[in-house]
């Protein structure tokens, strides 16, 4: 799945956007990527001179790949963040870095789903943690 | 084998963050402890991995008091 057909399922868009491909494999595990161009907003003060991909969008990357596990029950809702669990950052995530993210569902029940997920770049890990969401109706009018 | 209410009220009150003192198996979740979807869910899947029973959505969804989800678990494990 590239980045068009992702956007057929995620609602996020730019410079929000950060999965560029996914696969889901037959343990219905979720493999995703994202290249770290170095242009992303997030780095322009994170840090000056010295650019580092903050936690948080870490956190974030994961989630989206997360969220695409759930593409099933996606249509005309939205995810949100409920928790945010034993997360561990353990090396840095830079410019030019493709991250390759691999996420699993691990608990479903009403609208939450709770997920595994690391962040890895070339086998080196970043960041895991688990994270729970909740399915809301999409209610936006103009999507 | 029956649940053990005193683990059940200690996981219900680290989930929530209110004193084990304040929780009887009368005690509403979201009435009377704040409790949210989430915090219902996560208690459920707390006993669910501690007991190894999985209570279905119409379990889950049908809980109201502390008393109802140790009765749930305990119906699992009879």
């Amino acid at each position: 799945m590239n980045r068009e057909e992702i956007k057929q399922i995620l609602p996020h868009r730019e410079p929000m956007l950060l999965v560029d491909e996914m696969t889901i494999d037959e343990n219905h595990v979720a493999h995703a990527q994202y290249h770290v161009t170095g242009e992303e907003f997030f780095l322009k003060g994170h840090f000056p001179n010295e650019p580092i991909v903050p936690g948080v969008i870490q956190c974030e990357i994961m989630a989206q790949s997360c969220a695409l596990l759930m593409k099933d029950d996606l249509a005309g809702k939205l995810t949100l963040y409920t928790a945010i669990n034993n997360v561990r950052f353990k090396n840095l995530l830079h410019p030019g870095d493709t991250a390759e993210i691999e996420a699993k569902l691990t608990y479903r029940k009403l609208n939450i789903y709770v997920c595994e997920a690391k962040l890895s770049v070339g086998g080196k890990l970043c960041a895991m943690g688990e994270l729970s969401f909740a399915l809301i109706p999409d209610t936006r009018e103009n999507k | 084998m029956q649940v053990n209410e005193n683990l059940v009220k200690s996981i219900i009150a680290n989930k929530i963050g209110v004193s084990e003192n304040e929780i009887t198996n009368a005690t509403k979740l979201v009435a009377d402890l704040g409790a949210d979807s989430l915090d219902v869910v996560e208690i459920s899947m707390a006993l669910e991995r501690e007991y190894n029973v999985t209570l279905s959505e119409d379990e889950t969804a049908k809980v109201v008091t502390v008393g109802d989800i140790i009765a749930a678990i305990n119906s699992h494990l009879n």
